[in-house]
């Protein structure tokens, strides 16, 4: 898929959205055992998340609107793009350490990298 | 006996911090009421080899790059190694968070990590100054 053709803002805000999609799947079913089911926030950890994709989220939506952002010595794509790899890592920690995996992990790993994706496209495009 | 620059000593302080980190996965971090034995980093999660790689990964090639490997020059140590070392912090911030019951190993483990992010974050910052 060529990234080219889309521009900075909407790269920015596909990735929000794609961060807005990940906090929901949070509340979807992770993991089905027989009878029992538990989402992304039965994890005792989901908060720290939840923090990680609002700040990202918003960092990326404020950059895409041309909002002033209070990161004076930091490139705030390179902050969200970071943000968005930890995200992606807890995805995949889960992935590999629960059993009987449902839909909405699927789905929290397909938004967290698509988001990635994005991030990462907008960061390359700055250094360059 | 080689003598080592600020650079080369801050990497071999976070290669040593990543390492003991990666040890400190196998130390007690939670309390089971003393039913089950104690919960360690490592059988937490059967996925806890992830972050250990990756440590490890940071750690290994910090020290290489300390004793100046030839074939890294064409990789930017510090900042991969950045970019990689709070990978093992925010595994251990995951269950500081969420877990009950901590033993000396928890702590020893999230201190170890913040450590081990600060000082490659200096080597990152010397690096860059050149």
């Amino acid at each position: 898929m060529d990234l080219q053709g889309i521009s900075r803002e909407q790269k920015e805000m596909g990735a929000a959205v794609c961060m807005l999609l990940f906090i929901i799947s949070l509340f979807l079913k992770w993991q089905t055992f027989g009878p029992i089911s538990g989402s992304g926030a039965d994890l005792g950890s989901w908060p720290l998340v939840l923090i990680i994709a609002l700040v990202a989220g918003g960092i990326v939506a404020a950059d895409g609107l041309r909002m002033e952002i209070p990161l004076r010595r930091m490139n705030p794509t390179s902050v969200a793009t970071y943000l968005m790899s930890l995200l992606v890592f807890y995805v995949i920690v889960f992935i590999f350490a629960i059993d009987g995996l449902s839909y909405g992990v699927w789905l929290a790993l397909i938004f967290s990298v698509i988001g990635l994706v994005l991030t990462f496209s907008v960061y390359r495009q700055d250094t360059r | 006996m080689p003598r080592f620059g600020a650079l080369e000593r801050v990497e071999i302080l976070a290669a040593v911090l990543g390492g003991l980190w990666c040890g400190a996965l196998f130390l007690p971090w939670f309390g089971m009421g003393g039913v089950e034995g104690d919960l360690t980093g490592a059988n937490m999660l059967d996925s806890s080899w992830l972050p250990l790689v990756i440590v490890a990964v940071a750690s290994a090639l910090l020290l290489l790059d300390a004793i100046t490997v030839d074939g890294l020059r064409s990789l930017p140590v510090p900042a991969f190694s950045t970019f990689l070392m709070p990978f093992g912090l925010f595994y251990t911030a995951l269950f500081v968070l969420a877990g009950e019951e901590f033993l000396y190993g928890a702590w020893v483990a999230l201190g170890l990590s913040a450590a081990a992010v600060v000082f490659a974050a200096m080597a990152w910052v010397i690096d860059r100054r050149g």
